[in-house]
């Protein structure tokens, strides 16, 4: 059976196990790496080094770790500041990636094909309403978490939810007909 | 947690989206990162041993200034004993070799830091 998330900081934290959290990086890095990849808009090796960078504060602060919140909602908490310090840092606009308008057509294969156009529309959407988006339908967590994670009020997490989805609906409406075959 | 999100789901654009993102086409991620936790203990480890040398050795180029001053004060008090040239020099050999420590201390740790950056 797997060791507990809890049993595994316990051992890094206490008995200064690397091996311990080797184990909780190789758990959690596709996560924090897809969440990242998402809200840089595709960059993988921006979203590879940010990601390196939330890890490597998370085994500093990790005995900073009270348990009040899951382990995977923190990590996804360092990994978000992480990309807006990086954006504040780099004068980012919320919609530098393209608009998406010359993609319109989708892909000969519906699974794939759309899948890259969600993701291609995903790029025109704000940062927020990315990462809400993300955390709440891809990685589950509830808007009282998601909440938690982004350090906004649950009505806005909501608000970038229902406006996300709007966006995403309009510029996927090729696909609506073609996924729910 | 009480889940408070599932009003959202239901259509083929909530179902697009429940799937995980991509990720990034680094398969030696968790290596690299353990790799650079192993270089920054490292490092850690050689700039607390440094200072603690250098801090030492500065603790003791401290030792002469106060056998200085506490020579000062007999000195002022007696009005009549100065340090004869055999202390002076004792006491300046002393400073030198505790900055001759410290320096090498300091070249020590600037070499490796130099080369592990």
């Amino acid at each position: 059976m797997a060791e507990s998330d809890a049993a595994l900081i316990a051992r890094s934290v206490l008995g200064g196990d690397n091996r311990a959290f080797a184990v909780l990086l190789e758990r959690h890095q596709s996560m924090v790496r897809g969440l990242l990849l998402r809200l840089t808009g595709g960059n993988g090796s921006l979203a590879d080094d940010l990601a390196q960078e939330t890890f490597l504060q998370v085994f500093r602060s990790l005995g900073g770790y009270r348990g009040e919140a899951k382990f995977s909602s923190w990590l996804y908490r360092i990994a978000y500041n992480k990309f807006l310090t990086h954006k504040r840092r780099q004068l980012v606009p919320d919609l530098e990636f393209g608009n998406g308008t010359d993609e319109d057509c989708p892909h000969p294969d519906r699974a794939i094909g759309a899948r890259i156009d969600l993701e291609r529309a995903m790029t025109t959407l704000k940062t927020a309403e990315r990462a809400a988006l993300t955390l709440c339908f891809a990685y589950g967590l509830s808007h009282v978490e998601a909440s938690a994670v982004m350090g906004l009020p649950v009505g806005t997490i909501k608000s970038h939810i229902a406006r996300g989805r709007d966006k995403l609906r309009l510029r996927l409406a090729p696909w609506a007909k073609e996924v729910a075959l | 947690m009480t889940r408070d999100n599932t009003a959202d789901r239901g259509d083929w654009l909530d179902d697009l989206l429940s799937a995980p993102p991509p990720l990034p086409g680094n398969d030696d991620f968790s290596a690299r990162v353990m790799a650079e936790i192993g270089r920054q203990g490292r490092l850690r480890r050689l700039v607390l041993g440094a200072a603690s040398v250098i801090g030492g050795a500065l603790l003791l180029g401290l030792m002469p200034w106060a056998d200085i001053m506490a020579l000062l004060q007999q000195s002022q008090k007696l009005a009549a004993l100065v340090p004869s040239d055999r202390d002076l020099l004792g006491l300046a050999a002393g400073l030198s070799t505790n900055l001759a420590i410290t320096a090498a201390g300091a070249a020590l740790l600037l070499g490796w830091l130099l080369r592990e950056g």
